[in-house]
């Protein structure tokens, strides 16, 4: 039964990397043309947009063929008991270091290649944490991830079984990506779901970030339960893959939808076609 | 409620970040207890450098009609629009002082400037203005003033 399970989210896995990512991915791509929209448009030889496109669309497509194949290899050639990690895990990490990379990228190559417009209009409204959630709520979620990465040092220097500094490194960067993603989403000028979606959307994201740090929390305490008690608190197979299956379900929702569709084309219509 | 920089514009950008908050104030666009973007996010978002932001907060923090609250933010005086009132007043007082003095120094004498007075107040007061309270732009230093009520009773 749990391996159906994987098999069946390995697969949604795989049409969210092949299908949506990209889609997702192209979306905040053209939010960072409204930077200068009328040089952009002067200059149709400035393609860096278009390469970032390339290479996520790329990478996601790629990591799908490596889901698909692993899909094939594992559960048709040499089932293997191992299928969370194998099928699941590692593209999800994947994926994380391909969102990274890929949102540096823009942040750092594509919104920086486009030059400052002569007229710049900003906002009076803030948009700091603390105007959209309780800043304890943030504050506590971060003081559950030092005690857990806390206890778990402790238990690699005193050799419990199942920690070891790669459970602490995945912790680490769980915790480090969250932070970073609220702490530059709140920043950026451009909501590219407050554009598809309205107003109310960035609230919404801002909850679900710190909403995240809970869940990595309650992620890593599972962790932590088995290497202090010897067993899971959760049954890692309801557990994680609930948390990976409403994720993918959320990216092929958002792709699909037909306000992102119609965001996209107006930008097309803007911008041109990336691909 | 947003602003715009115009980066190839003679007035200083601090300039034009505090006239327009100023002008929002007084349009009540922007009202007591307004919580203002922190520094680092305006600047980011008009990308300009931070202290130029920090610079315009700091002058309306000195016309008090915002107040910096450390890590909690920078809001709008619940009494801003008073203050700029008082503050507009104040300008008003001290550049008509100056024209005067200098109207004095061109040999015109106090009956002269107050009939000139008298008479520029007519003359905009027939012009056609949707608002009762008409607003004088003084451009010399960016703000909009009213028209001081001391001058109405002269």
């Amino acid at each position: 039964m749990g391996e159906t399970i994987y098999l069946i989210v390995a697969i949604v896995q795989v049409f969210a990397l092949i299908i949506a990512m990209p889609k997702a991915f192209r979306v905040t791509i053209y939010m960072m043309l409204r930077k200068n929209p009328e040089w952009i448009k002067a200059h149709p030889e400035f393609t860096v947009h278009k390469t970032i496109d390339r290479i996520s669309t790329g990478f996601h497509v790629g990591l799908g063929i490596i889901g698909a194949a692993a899909i094939f290899l594992y559960a048709i050639i040499i089932p293997s008991p191992d299928y969370y990690w194998e099928l699941m895990a590692y593209p999800l990490f994947s994926m994380f270091a391909v969102f990274t990379f890929v949102m540096s990228a823009q942040y750092f190559w594509l919104a920086r290649s486009i030059p400052k417009p002569e007229a710049v209009k900003a906002s009076l409204t803030s948009r700091r944490l603390s105007d959209f959630v309780p800043m304890w709520t943030y504050y506590l979620g971060n003081a559950l991830g030092a005690v857990i990465i806390a206890l778990h040092v402790n238990a690699i220097f005193k050799g419990f079984e199942g920690a070891y500094f790669g459970a602490l490194g995945a912790i680490l960067f769980l915790y480090t990506w969250v932070n970073g993603w609220l702490y530059y989403y709140l920043r950026w000028k451009y909501s590219e779901n407050e554009e598809v979606f309205g107003s109310a959307t960035r609230k919404i994201e801002a909850i679900g970030g710190v909403a995240l740090l809970y869940l990595v929390a309650i992620l890593c305490a599972n962790i932590l339960w088995k290497v202090y008690f010897g067993a899971y608190f959760f049954a890692p197979l309801t557990m994680n893959m609930m948390i990976i299956a409403s994720v993918y379900i959320g990216v092929i929702y958002y792709s699909l939808h037909p306000k992102t569709n119609k965001t996209l084309a107006k930008y097309e219509d803007n911008f041109g076609i990336v691909n | 409620m947003e602003i715009e920089i115009n980066t190839t514009s003679s007035e200083a950008v601090y300039a034009q970040i505090v006239r327009q908050i100023r002008e929002a104030v007084q349009s009540g666009a922007l009202k007591g207890g307004h919580s203002l973007p922190t520094v680092r996010q305006l600047a980011g978002d008009l990308m300009i450098n931070p202290n130029t932001v920090a610079k315009a907060y700091k002058m309306l923090e000195a016309d008090r009609l915002v107040r910096g609250a450390g890590r909690a933010g920078t809001f709008i005086e619940d009494n801003a629009l008073m203050q700029l009132e008082l503050s507009n007043n104040q300008d008003a007082k001290y550049e008509l002082s100056a024209v005067l003095k200098s109207l004095q120094g061109k040999g015109l004498n106090k009956a002269q400037l107050q009939q000139l007075l008298l008479d520029e107040v007519e003359r905009l007061s027939a012009e056609p203005d949707p608002d009762e309270d008409r607003q004088i732009s003084f451009k010399g230093d960016g703000f909009t003033s009213r028209f001081p009520r001391f001058l109405k009773r002269t």
